[in-house]
């Protein structure tokens, strides 16, 4: 039943069958422009769905002009890498119409260094940049690090959620899909550049996510501060038929690259390999930078604590306790 | 001899004095040059593109030259400013030859030279807006050295520009050592310019090679590097998931 409110001329119209006393109809009108107002009232306070909401970027420019600063976050300037080793076996007659490629031994390496800064301080410096998705599937995160985390943890949980309801191992295209259409939204607010990396039913797969939400899918890939010098390394050494060993020592010299000619990335080589349901994490695979000392037996303190002199000072003569003294002195 | 360098806001019309007139921008760029110290002497391989912004406007831009009989110079960025130089160490090896004293500068003297006329003209807020990579024997010595646009000036083993620095150097490092042969260090620097290639936008598939040992300077003619583009992930990425990218 329409109530278009301009008389009861017009309802009467609408359902011929269907009558109405006067008291009625008018208390329907006004409920139906309650709802109306409503509605309109709740449309102007609910913000536009989706991305982030800058209302308060005016205060905070104004009060930066006053003299705030805005707190520093914490980067992770960084070398991540992935890559994807496929142990290929050729049939003899290799005309181009038939050879057949067989896949013996494949999967996903990724790397990443452990340097975390805060401009120009290195806060952390053994942390973990290769973060869990799902059983079959890691995501290493450059940029800020509370976002790769953040963006890493909703989008592990979004998957584990879909496990259960589907009851099916995660496919990669499915965290890559979730990743970057979180990542668009925000409009690349939320500065997380990932190299995703795993192995489901369709094969191994590597994709790298942009800020902004784009994507690639690569036989080898590279992000953060290092990646051009990791990249080097990979645009010189990749080839199709690694094998899992192979593989490794490609991706740790990527690293490394990035370790040593990036200033933004130091410290330990972490290496996660996943293959067809299996996965290893070889947390701190290589430490090229060592703790080193002058004496080459290194350092260490004496068990015992020895004592070499003793002197009291008793703390309660210095005290002086005026009795009846002024409580305050203005 | 005063070098005035004219922007484009100002023009002919407004040379009162009073507005000063230096280089803002570069125009014409060449990409990154590479130099190593090899068994016999110096290699340096640059690629002959010379882009207008982003376009590439000029494919047959010779950034190796040789300077005297013991030198070699190699420049990226604005080109016109590298002529400039070619022009001042042109007066500086004739005014050399004219002493004719069986004296002849070498590359550490051309390399010292070069850096103060760099580091001066960047006092003056006018630089020359170049990276150079000079490299020579002399007496059996071999020399290696680098200027940049503001006068940082070093000598090193081996040296990149521009680009170079970011995804050439982690390999030259690598990779390099001492009293490396001929045909070693050709593949290195290939290697190296096969990954500018790939990965740096104003690089261009043409490259001259130059190599000056205590003998004789040769420029090689211009070639192109083979690539591979041949990776099955390439060939159809979204296999799998059909209707993804």
């Amino acid at each position: 039943m329409m109530i278009c409110g301009r008389g009861i001329e017009k309802l009467r119209w609408i359902r011929e069958d269907m009558m109405i006393s006067l008291d009625v109809f008018l208390f329907l009108l006004r409920f139906m422009r309650l709802i109306q107002i409503q509605m309109s009232k709740s449309a102007i306070d609910v913000p536009p769905k989706g991305g982030f909401n800058f209302d308060l970027c005016r205060r905070n420019e104004m009060l930066f002009k006053k003299g705030v600063q805005p707190p520093s976050f914490r980067k992770t300037g960084t070398t991540i890498v992935g890559l994807v080793f496929q142990r290929l076996l050729f049939l003899f007659n290799q005309l181009h119409s038939s050879f057949s490629i067989f896949y013996l031994q494949d999967g996903v390496i990724l790397g990443a260094d452990t340097r975390a800064t805060e401009g120009p301080i290195v806060c952390d410096k053994n942390c973990e940049k290769i973060h869990y998705m799902a059983p079959n599937i890691y995501c290493c995160g450059a940029g800020t690090a509370a976002d790769t985390e953040a963006v890493t943890d909703m989008v592990s949980s979004q998957l584990q959620l879909h496990r259960y309801h589907s009851g099916r191992e995660s496919r990669v295209v499915t965290a890559l899909t979730l990743l970057k259409s979180h990542l668009f939204k925000h409009q690349g607010y939320v500065q997380a550049a990932l190299v995703l990396g795993g192995v489901d039913v369709t094969g191994p797969h590597l994709h790298t996510i942009y800020p902004h939400g784009s994507t690639d899918t690569l036989p080898y890939a590279t992000m953060g501060s290092g990646s051009l010098a990791a990249m080097s390394v990979f645009e010189s050494k990749y080839r199709e038929d690694l094998t899992r060993d192979e593989g490794i020592k490609i991706v740790s010299e990527a690293i490394c690259s990035g370790i040593f000619n990036d200033l933004g990335s130091g410290s330990n080589v972490d290496i996660c390999v996943i293959t067809k349901g299996h996965k290893e994490y070889l947390r701190n695979h290589m430490l090229p930078n060592p703790r080193t000392y002058i004496s080459s037996k290194g350092f260490s303190f004496s068990k015992q604590i020895e004592v070499l002199s003793t002197k009291v000072t008793p703390l309660k003569e210095k005290v002086v306790v005026i009795d009846g003294g002024d409580a305050m002195e203005e | 001899m005063s070098l005035i360098a004219s922007t484009p806001a100002n023009n002919s019309l407004l040379s009162s004095g009073m507005e000063s007139e230096r280089t803002l921008y570069p125009y014409v760029t060449g990409t990154s040059v590479i130099g190593i110290k090899y068994k016999d002497g110096i290699l340096m391989a640059a690629d002959m593109g010379g882009s207008y912004g982003s376009t590439l406007r000029y494919k047959s831009v010779e950034r190796l030259k040789s300077i005297g009989k013991h030198s070699l110079l190699g420049a990226s960025g604005e080109i016109s400013d590298f002529q400039e130089i070619l022009r001042y160490l042109d007066e500086l090896i004739l005014y050399d030859n004219m002493w004719d004293d069986g004296n002849s500068l070498g590359p550490k003297e051309v390399h010292n030279y070069l850096t103060r006329v760099m580091y001066n003209r960047r006092n003056k807020f006018n630089p020359l807006w170049n990276s150079l990579v000079l490299g020579g024997v002399k007496n059996g010595q071999k020399y290696l050295g680098m200027v940049s646009m503001i006068g940082v000036h070093f000598e090193d083993n081996h040296v990149a520009t521009g680009f170079g620095n970011h995804l050439a150097r982690p390999i030259l490092r690598d990779e390099w050592h001492e009293n490396m042969s001929f045909e070693d260090a050709v593949k290195l620097l290939e290697k190296c310019m096969r990954v500018l290639l790939y990965r740096d936008r104003s690089a261009i598939n043409k490259l001259q090679i130059a190599k000056i040992t205590e003998e004789e300077v040769t420029i090689s003619q211009p070639y192109s590097l083979k690539t591979f583009w041949g990776y099955s992930a390439f060939q159809n990425p979204t296999k799998g998931a059909e209707g993804s990218w």
